[in-house]
């Protein structure tokens, strides 16, 4: 009975201060959405850099430190010091325990972006995220010598389509003085975005990249030696040499013991490093960044609260006259004590149901957007355990903070006199 | 430069041309207070890849001399061989086999095949290597993974974990007295 009471009470009240109400649960909202979303994207961020390449087992490269052989294969950061021969990758690829080679060449560029060598299998096998398959926007995989397929990022910054002629420059950096004019490239097809650094590399045959360098040396094309694409057609273009290989094995249990063979194999200095291991130590590197973000999210978390007190302690003090009507029509302290709290809880409550419909439509709207132009790949998904125990701190804090007003007017109504009698 | 220094600088050359010419035989890093765990997991099976220097487990890197040297290789060679180096937190996986290698002499017995290399010629740092493979029935990689490593060999300041599953591959460093691996944290 009293429950019941208590309750319509609650709901009269909160009708009655409808719009002052409205704002409170608004400014609420809005610090569980920021509480939430920095919490998300701090979940995402990671989320979206440990699968930059995923379903790969190992990358084989010569013999270096596995970041550094992660760095150039996978983030087309710094070089590689050296290649490993073609007779080796031959080698791998009789291996049967290995499920796919991707041959990978690196060493030219286009405007600032890698050209990276490879074959069909890149386009096959390569997988990122939770394990997503590559797909084309425009056009189709590269079949030609002369044939480049541009990632989301190049094309859309370039603004390239299908069917358009580029020419390549050699050797890294933005600004190139010796290009492959003679050998120019047909773009065939436009990689769909993967929020990875697929998206900021051009890719070509290994055929192709062996035919624009015929006729260079030292870096410098030798006028008459080069090839015209008419006569590249039926010329043999097999390399010496590649930069790296992604491997695919079949029973992924003996990673470890092929990552071994490879360490050691006799022909060549070969390193053969786990993409994963090496992405969770480059992550545990960058460390910090994490760190950092979690603590904006205590803040965040502290902050909220505190508004959250100074918010409901506000409403008390508007509410004497409420107070001293409903004591005197002999309602108890204790009464009106469940009132205050009823109220902060249902407010909370409301706040973090809103905040999660703002921020699931938030997400689901600018995923897309942000993946376009951002790169960005942050994907609705359930929330973890971690993020529900944020969420329901949000009520329990509320219950907590609204004890502090519901015991101060329970103290305040009795001293207006009518304790005894409503005791009674 | 006297004689006797051109030969001396010569032969060292020498050596250093025979070391270069087998150059994907670089000697393996060694590090004292540091090891390596690897966990392949696949359904109920783990294989793992346990490598650390001789140091870590016995204190010393050389042959075993006294009998207490050779005792104490002997004990940690059947500890290795016998307890599952990763378990589930109800502690179900069973050794099905064990290889422990090293070169820290004393007798072999038991059911682990301990293996008595001799290399003279080596260098001073020896490492143990030990493979398992273990059958656990009720395996749920996305839940903690133990290791009674870090406890039974404190020497072991860092212990580099790394795993592969169906979920993916991953890495954790464990330091002393740590034992916990998540591979489903990930």
């Amino acid at each position: 009975m009293k429950a019941r009471l208590a309750l319509t009470l609650a709901l009269a009240s909160l009708w009655h201060r409808k719009k002052v109400l409205a704002l409170v649960c608004l400014t609420l909202t809005l610090s569980v959405s920021l509480l939430l979303g920095i919490q998300y994207l701090r979940t995402e961020v990671k989320q979206s850099f440990t699968s930059t390449i995923s379903g790969t087992d190992l990358i084989v490269g010569a013999r270096s430190g596995q970041l550094n052989l992660l760095l150039y294969t996978v983030f087309h950061i710094g070089d590689a010091t050296n290649n490993i021969r073609w007779s080796t990758y031959q080698s791998l690829k009789d291996d049967n325990r290995l499920a796919w080679l991707i041959p990978i060449s690196l060493g030219d560029s286009y405007r600032g972006n890698r050209v990276v060598a490879t074959d069909e299998n890149f386009f096959k096998h390569f997988r990122y995220g939770r394990d997503l398959p590559l797909e084309l926007d425009d056009g189709q995989w590269f079949e030609g010598v002369f044939d480049v397929v541009l990632g989301a990022g190049v094309a859309r910054s370039l603004a390239h389509q299908v069917g358009e002629q580029i020419v390549l420059s050699h050797g890294g950096g933005r600004t190139s003085f010796s290009n492959h004019e003679d050998t120019p490239f047909t773009v065939t097809g436009i990689l769909a975005p993967t929020g990875t650094p697929v998206d900021q590399a051009v890719y070509i045959s290994l055929d192709g990249m062996e035919a624009m360098h015929v006729g260079w040396e030292s870096g410098v094309a030798i006028p008459g030696r080069t090839i015209t694409p008419e006569q590249a057609k039926g010329r043999d273009f097999t390399p010496d040499a590649i930069t790296a290989a992604f491997v695919g094995i079949d029973r992924q249990i003996l990673t470890f013991r092929i990552q071994r063979e490879i360490n050691q194999f006799a022909g060549e200095p070969l390193s053969a490093i786990l993409p994963g291991v090496a992405l969770s130590e480059l992550w545990r590197l960058m460390g910090q960044f994490e760190r950092a973000l979690l603590g904006i999210t205590g803040f965040v978390v502290i902050t909220s609260l505190i508004g959250l007190v100074a918010v409901l302690l506000t409403l008390q003090a508007q509410r004497a006259h409420e107070i001293a009507v409903l004591r005197a029509t002999g309602a108890s302290p204790a009464l009106i004590a469940s009132l205050y709290i009823l109220e902060c809880v249902a407010l909370a409550l409301a706040a973090c149901v809103l905040a999660l419909g703002i921020g699931m439509a938030g997400v689901s709207l600018a995923s897309p957007w942000l993946l376009a132009n951002y790169g960005l790949q942050i994907s609705l998904r359930p929330l973890t355990p971690e993020e529900w125990a944020l969420l329901t701190s949000v009520p329990i804090a509320a219950f907590t903070v609204a004890l502090i007003p519901a015991f101060s007017t329970w103290r305040q109504s009795r001293r207006l006199g009518f304790g005894e009698a409503a005791d009674q | 430069m006297t004689p006797s220094k051109v030969t001396r600088a010569l032969l060292s050359a020498t050596v250093l041309t025979a070391g270069s010419a087998f150059a994907s035989n670089n000697p393996g890093a060694h590090q004292h207070g540091h090891a390596e765990l690897q966990l392949a997991i696949d359904g109920n099976q783990v294989d793992l890849i346990f490598t650390s220097p001789a140091y870590n487990l016995l204190g010393f890197e050389h042959r075993a001399r006294s009998d207490e040297q050779k005792a104490l290789v002997n004990q940690v060679t059947n500890w290795l061989g016998q307890t599952p180096l990763t378990n589930t937190r109800e502690g179900s996986c069973t050794v099905m086999n064990a290889v422990v290698h090293h070169q820290a002499g004393g007798d072999d017995h038991g059911h682990n095949h301990g293996h008595d290399h001799d290399h003279p010629d080596e260098s001073s740092h020896s490492d143990f290597e030990v493979t398992q493979t273990l059958s656990c029935p009720d395996l749920k990689p996305s839940e903690a993974l133990s290791t009674p490593i870090t406890i039974r060999f404190p020497e072991i300041e860092n212990l580099n974990v790394e795993w592969i599953w169906s979920g993916g591959q991953g890495s954790d460093r464990l330091g002393q007295g740590e034992t916990r691996v998540r591979p489903g944290a990930q």
